[in-house]
C-alpha cells in the first residue's frame, strides 16, 4: 500500500515537472521568434546588451505594479540585480530572472489582497489633511518597508474612493454637500472599489497558464516596446478580433470596447457609418465612464471591473435600441452622445459633406478615422468615399474645401496615398525609410485629380499617422493650409506579424494553430517629406495657428519612451508644386481676429490656468473637502473650454447638399443625427475661423 | 588631298530609330595597321547594317510574326558576335579610346535589342520618374536611346580622330542599305512621335475602363480628368506635325482617335461616377425608407422612393447605353488605327 502511493506521487510530480518544463521551452521558442522578427524586421537597429536588457527588466516590473503598490523598492533591487546575459535572451532564456520575479510577485499579490480587505472593512477617515502624489514621469515610487506600503495604499484606496464620490457629485451636478453625499454613498463605493481593487489582482493570480503566463506575456510586451512605443507584442490572450466580433449582420451601435494599460474601458474601434461614426464625436481612444440605458447604468468604477470582452457583451446585451455614451475625451473633457442600434451592413459612403453657406460657400467635411482595412468587401476604403462627397459639393458649387482631420488618429499608408491623391494630379507624396534598403519614393496612386480648389486641412495634437501624412504631402504641394495646432508626431508605419519561426514564408490558411498564435505589430518605416525632413517625434506645425489648450502637455510622440528620434534623408525628388500660398498674409489677419476674439483669448486664459492641473507628478489633497474642491475647480475649468470653443455662428449657415438631404428626409433617426452635426459645426469657433480663413485666401486668389 | 583616302558608309539603323552604326568600305590597296582597324570596324558595320536591315524590311512588311522574330535574333547574334570579337580584337587596339567607344557603342546596342535597360540606365529613378510599369519603359527606351545616340556620335567623332592621326582622309558616306535604314528611320521617328500621343491616351482609357469596372468613383473621376487633360495634350501637340511626305492619314487616324478620347472623358463618361452617386443615394434611401414601419411610411415617403428607383434606372440606362456606344465606336477607332499605322508603315518603309 505504501509503495503504491509513493510511486503515484512521484508520477504526479513527474508529470507537473515536463509540463512546466515545456511551457518554458514553448516560452523560449516563441521569445528567440519574436527577437529574430524584431532584429530582422524592424526599423531600429537595437543592441541587445546589459544595459538594454536592464532596461527592459525594470520596464516589465513597472508593468507589473505601475502604482508602487505590490512590490517594495528592495524587491525591485533585488530582482533587477538579476544578471540576464545577452547570450541567453537569443536563446529566450529568461526564467532566471522570470521565475523568482513572479514568486515575489505572486507573494506580492496575495498580500495585496489582505491589505485591501483590511483597509476596507470599514469606513476610512475622509478629513484628515493628507495628500497623494500621482506621478507620469520615472516610473513608479515603490516603498521601502511594509509600513510604509500600508500608508500607500491607505492614500490609494481612499484617492479611489474619493475620485468615484467626485463623478456621482457630478452626476446629480452637486446637489448635496460633499459630507451628506459621503454618507450616503461610502459604504457603497467603497465595496465597489474593494471588488475592482481585488479583481484586478485575482484576474491576474488566475491568468489561464498562471501568474507566469501573464508575467511572460508582459515581459515581451516589455521587450517589444523598448524598440518602439508603436511596436507592441499582442499574446493570443490578448489580441482583439474585432473584425469577427460586429457580425455585418447583427443590430449594433457600431463601436468596439478594449481594456487600456491603466484598466480603463475605452474605444478600440468605430465601424464606418454606423451609429457611433455618425455621432462625429466619438474618437478612438476615448475613455467610457458611463453607459446608460434604459434597463442599467454603469459609471466609470463598475465599468472598471470588467475587461474588453465583458464591456461589449454588455453593450450587446442591451435590450433597448438606445444607449447614452459619456466618454471622457483625450483633452479631458467629458461628452455624452446619444446612439442608436443599428443594422451594420456595408454603407455606400459613411462620410458626409456640409456647405457653410454664407459670404462664402464652403465644403465642409469631417473625417473622424482612416478606414481602408476594416471593410474588405468594400474595398475602397474612406479615400473612395470622400471622392464621392467632394464630387457632391462640388456640384453644390462650393468655392473652398475644409477638410476636418482634428482627432482623427489614423489609419493605413494606402489610404493616406489615395487621399492625398485627390488633391493631387500625380507624384511622390512621401518618401519611405527603410533599415536595410535605399529608400523609397511613395507616390499618389491615381494619375488625375478630383478637387484642385482652395484647401484647408484641420488639424490639432491628436492628428496623427495617416492625417500627418496627408498634411506633410499637401503641404509640401504648396496645395492646402494647414490651421490649428501642431499634430502628434508619427511618422513610422507597423506591420503585424505571427510570431513563428519562419515568417516569410507563414501560411495563415494552412496553418494549423492559427487562431492560437501570437502576434507583434511591428515598426518598419519612417517616413519623411519630400525635403527629406521628418514629423516623426515633432509633428508637423501649422500655417496658421490658432489657440489651443494642454497642447504642450497633451499626449504626443515625444512624450513616448524609446520613441524614434527624427532625423534626415538625402533624395533627390522631382516633383511640381503648386505656387506658394500666402501664408504670411492669411496667418496675420486671422492672429489679428484670433486677439480679438473673446472666445480665443479666454482659451488662452482657461489654458493658463488649466494647466497646474495637467502637470506630470500632482500632489492632491486627500480630505473630502480639498479633493472635492480640486477636482471641481479643475472641471469647471474644462467645462469653461468646453463652452468657450462653441459659440453660434452667424457668419454662415451649415446645409446639407442635396444628395444628403433626400436620405435625411426619409429617416427620422438620420434627421435627427444631422441636427445634431450641424449644431456641432454651427457652433465650432475653431470651424469658424477656417471659413474665415479660407475666405481670405479664396480672395487672395483673385 | 594627301594620304590614303578612305571611305565609309553611315548606317543608320532604322529599327532603333535613334541608333547609328559604322560601317565601310574601304577603296585602297595601301594596308597598315590603321587600316586594318578601319577595314575591321567596316566589315562589322556592314555586317550589321545588314542583320539590320533584315529585320527593319521583314518588320514593316512581313505578317508574320515568326520571320519577324527569327530576323530579330540573327541581328542581336550579329551584335553579340561583334562584341564578342571586339574584346580580343587584335587591330585597334593602340587607340584606346577608339576601342572603349566603339565596344560602349556596342554594348549599348546589345541591351537595347535585348530590351535590358536596366544594364544602361538607372531603372529606379527611371521608375521613381514614371507613373507605371509602361511609362518606365518608355522612359527606360528613351534613355537608352539617347545613350546610344551619345555613344555613336563619340564613335564617330573618335573614328575620325584616329584617321586623321594615321593620315587617312575618311569620307562618310551611305551605300543602298544605309540610304533605305535611314529613310526607315524617318518613318519609324514620325510615326513615333504620333504613337506617343495615341498611346498616352490609349493607356489613359484603360485605367479609366479598370476603375469602371472597380466601381471606384475616386478613380473613376481622378483617370476621366487625366484622359481628358491628354486628349487636349495630343490634339494640341499634333496641330504641328505635318504629313509625311503628303501623307497625313497617320496624323488624322490620330486626331480621331484622341477626339473619341476626348468626347468620352468630357461627356460620356461622365456617367458612370453619376450612376455610382445615384445608386448609393437609391440604397441608403432604400434603407432608411424599409426601416420605417408601414403605418408610419407617408405618401411623400412613397413618392420619394419612387422617385428615386426611377432616378436609379435612368442613370443604369444611360450608363448601358454609353457604355454599348464607346464600345462600339472604340472598336471601329482602333480598327482605322490599326489598319492605317500598318498600311503608313508598309508604303513608306523601302522595300
Amino acid at each position: 500500500m505504501r509503495i503504491i502511493r509513493k510511486t503515484f506521487c512521484t508520477l504526479i510530480i513527474m508529470i507537473w515537472i515536463t509540463a512546466v518544463c515545456e511551457a518554458q521551452e514553448a516560452f523560449a521558442k516563441k521569445a528567440v521568434n519574436l527577437i529574430n522578427i524584431l532584429k530582422q524586421y524592424h526599423y531600429r537597429e537595437l543592441i541587445i546588451n546589459h544595459e538594454t536588457l536592464t532596461d527592459i527588466k525594470l520596464s516589465f516590473l513597472h508593468s507589473l505594479d505601475s502604482s508602487g503598490l505590490y512590490f517594495l523598492q528592495e524587491d525591485i533591487d533585488k530582482l533587477s540585480a538579476i544578471d540576464l546575459h545577452p547570450a541567453d535572451a537569443d536563446k529566450g532564456k529568461f526564467s532566471a530572472f522570470l521565475n523568482p520575479a513572479v514568486k515575489c510577485y505572486t507573494e506580492r499579490l496575495r498580500q495585496a489582497k489582505a491589505v485591501i480587505n483590511d483597509i476596507l472593512g470599514q469606513p476610512l477617515d475622509y478629513q484628515i489633511k493628507e495628500k497623494i502624489i500621482l506621478s507620469m514621469e520615472g516610473g513608479p515610487f515603490y516603498c521601502k518597508d511594509r509600513e510604509e506600503l500600508l500608508v500607500s495604499w491607505q492614500s490609494w484606496l481612499k484617492y479611489r474612493i474619493l475620485l468615484n464620490l467626485f463623478y456621482k457629485h457630478k452626476l446629480h451636478e452637486f446637489s448635496m454637500s460633499n459630507q451628506e453625499l459621503l454618507e450616503r454613498e461610502e459604504a457603497k463605493i467603497r465595496g465597489i472599489v474593494k471588488k475592482q481593487e481585488l479583481k484586478r489582482i485575482q484576474d491576474i493570480l488566475t491568468y489561464s497558464g498562471g501568474v507566469i503566463e501573464f508575467a511572460r506575456a508582459r515581459f515581451l510586451y516589455a521587450f517589444v516596446q523598448r524598440y518602439d512605443p508603436h511596436s507592441e507584442y499582442l499574446s493570443y490572450n490578448e489580441r482583439i478580433d474585432f473584425k469577427s466580433s460586429l457580425s455585418a449582420e447583427a443590430y449594433s451601435f457600431g463601436f468596439y470596447l478594449i481594456k487600456n494599460k491603466n484598466d480603463e474601458i475605452q474605444i478600440g474601434q468605430i465601424v464606418p457609418g454606423g451609429p457611433a461614426w455618425k455621432s462625429a464625436k466619438l474618437n478612438i481612444g476615448d475613455i467610457v465612464i458611463q453607459i446608460k440605458t434604459s434597463e442599467q447604468t454603469l459609471s466609470a468604477e463598475e465599468l472598471l471591473v470588467l475587461t474588453g470582452e465583458q464591456a461589449n457583451r454588455f453593450i450587446d446585451s442591451v435590450k433597448s435600441d438606445k444607449i447614452e455614451l459619456t466618454v471622457r475625451k483625450k483633452n479631458g473633457l467629458n461628452k455624452s452622445v446619444t446612439l442608436i442600434k443599428e443594422k451594420l451592413q456595408v454603407e455606400e459612403n459613411t462620410i458626409t459633406g456640409f456647405i457653410l453657406n454664407g459670404a462664402k460657400r464652403i465644403g465642409y467635411i469631417y473625417l473622424p478615422a482612416f478606414y481602408s482595412e476594416w471593410d474588405e468587401s468594400n474595398g475602397f476604403g474612406c479615400a473612395n468615399d470622400l471622392a464621392k462627397e467632394i464630387i457632391k459639393l462640388k456640384r453644390e458649387n462650393i468655392q473652398g474645401l475644409i477638410l476636418d482631420l482634428r482627432n482623427n488618429s489614423g489609419g493605413s499608408l494606402i489610404e493616406a496615398q489615395s487621399l492625398a491623391g485627390i488633391f493631387i494630379d500625380e507624384g511622390p507624396l512621401f518618401i519611405q525609410g527603410n533599415r536595410d534598403a535605399r529608400p523609397v519614393l511613395i507616390k499618389d496612386s491615381n494619375r488625375g485629380i478630383i478637387y484642385d480648389g482652395p484647401l484647408i486641412l484641420m488639424l490639432n495634437e491628436y492628428s496623427a499617422s495617416t492625417s500627418e501624412f496627408v498634411a506633410s504631402a499637401l503641404k509640401d504641394y504648396n496645395r492646402a493650409l494647414l490651421v490649428g495646432s501642431t499634430t502628434y508626431g508619427k511618422a513610422t508605419s507597423q506591420i503585424t506579424l505571427p510570431v513563428v519561426k519562419d515568417v516569410l514564408n507563414f501560411d495563415a490558411k494552412n496553418h494549423r494553430a492559427y487562431s492560437s498564435l501570437d502576434f507583434i505589430q511591428i515598426t518598419t518605416n519612417q517616413y519623411y517629406n519630400l525635403s527629406g525632413g521628418t514629423h516623426q517625434l515633432r509633428g508637423i506645425a501649422p500655417d496658421i495657428p490658432l489657440p489651443g489648450y494642454l497642447e504642450d502637455i497633451a499626449y504626443s510622440e515625444k512624450n513616448l519612451p524609446h520613441a524614434l528620434l527624427p532625423d534626415k534623408i538625402e533624395k533627390k525628388v522631382t516633383y511640381q508644386k503648386a505656387k506658394e500660398l500666402p501664408i504670411a498674409l492669411l496667418a496675420k489677419k486671422s492672429a489679428y481676429r484670433v486677439a480679438r476674439d473673446k472666445d480665443f483669448q479666454k482659451i488662452k486664459d482657461l489654458d493658463r490656468r488649466l494647466k497646474k492641473y495637467f502637470v506630470k507628478t500632482i500632489e492632491l489633497p486627500l480630505d473630502l473637502d480639498g479633493f472635492i474642491k480640486h477636482m471641481k475647480d479643475k472641471y469647471v475649468l474644462l467645462e469653461s473650454v468646453d463652452q468657450s470653443v462653441r459659440r453660434i455662428s452667424t457668419i454662415y449657415k451649415v446645409e446639407n447638399s442635396q444628395y444628403n438631404l433626400e436620405i435625411i428626409q426619409m429617416s427620422p433617426y438620420q434627421q435627427e443625427m444631422n441636427d445634431e452635426y450641424i449644431k456641432y459645426i454651427q457652433a465650432d469657433i475653431y470651424i469658424q475661423e477656417s471659413y474665415r480663413i479660407m475666405g481670405d485666401l479664396i480672395q487672395t486668389m483673385k | 588631298m594627301n594620304g590614303v583616302c578612305k571611305r565609309f558608309v553611315l548606317i543608320f539603323s532604322g529599327v532603333l530609330a535613334f541608333s547609328i552604326l559604322i560601317g565601310g568600305s574601304v577603296f585602297t590597296e595601301e594596308t597598315n595597321d590603321a587600316l586594318a582597324c578601319l577595314d575591321e570596324l567596316s566589315d562589322r558595320g556592314h555586317a550589321i547594317a545588314d542583320a539590320s536591315w533584315e529585320f527593319v524590311k521583314t518588320s514593316a512588311h512581313s505578317k508574320n510574326p515568326q520571320a519577324v522574330e527569327k530576323t530579330r535574333e540573327q541581328l542581336i547574334k550579329t551584335v553579340k558576335k561583334a562584341r564578342e570579337d571586339a574584346k580580343r580584337m587584335t587591330v585597334c587596339t593602340e587607340d584606346k579610346s577608339l576601342h572603349k567607344a566603339y565596344t560602349e557603342m556596342l554594348n549599348s546596342l546589345f541591351h537595347i535589342l535585348n530590351q535590358d535597360y536596366a544594364k544602361l540606365v538607372d531603372m529606379e529613378a527611371v521608375s521613381e520618374e514614371s507613373y507605371d510599369a509602361m511609362e518606365a519603359y518608355i522612359l527606360a527606351k528613351k534613355r537608352a536611346s539617347e545613350k546610344l545616340k551619345k555613344e555613336s556620335d563619340l564613335f564617330i567623332k573618335k573614328l575620325e580622330e584616329y584617321a586623321k592621326n594615321n593620315n587617312i582622309n575618311l569620307i562618310i558616306e551611305e551605300n543602298e542599305i544605309t540610304k533605305k535604314l535611314k529613310k526607315s528611320s524617318q518613318v519609324m521617328d514620325y510615326y513615333y512621335e504620333i504613337y506617343l500621343l495615341f498611346f498616352k491616351s490609349y493607356k489613359q482609357e484603360a485605367y479609366l475602363i479598370n476603375s469602371v469596372n472597380k466601381e471606384n468613383v475616386n478613380e473613376i473621376e481622378q483617370n476621366r480628368v487625366t484622359l481628358l487633360k491628354y486628349a487636349h495634350e495630343g490634339l494640341n501637340k499634333l496641330k504641328s506635325i505635318k504629313p509625311f511626305n503628303n501623307d497625313g492619314s497617320l496624323k488624322e487616324s490620330c486626331e480621331k482617335a484622341l477626339l473619341f478620347y476626348k468626347q468620352e472623358a468630357s461627356e460620356k463618361a461622365l456617367v458612370y461616377a453619376d450612376f455610382y452617386l445615384k445608386s448609393e443615394s437609391f440604397l441608403k434611401v432604400k434603407k432608411a425608407f424599409e426601416l420605417k414601419k408601414e403605418s408610419d411610411r407617408t405618401q411623400a415617403d412613397v413618392d420619394k422612393y419612387n422617385e428615386k428607383v426611377d432616378e436609379v434606372n435612368k442613370a443604369r440606362e444611360a450608363y448601358n447605353k454609353v457604355n454599348d456606344e464607346l464600345n462600339r465606336e472604340r472598336k471601329k477607332m482602333l480598327d482605322k488605327w490599326n489598319k492605317t499605322k500598318e498600311v503608313f508603315i508598309d508604303k513608306h518603309v523601302p522595300k
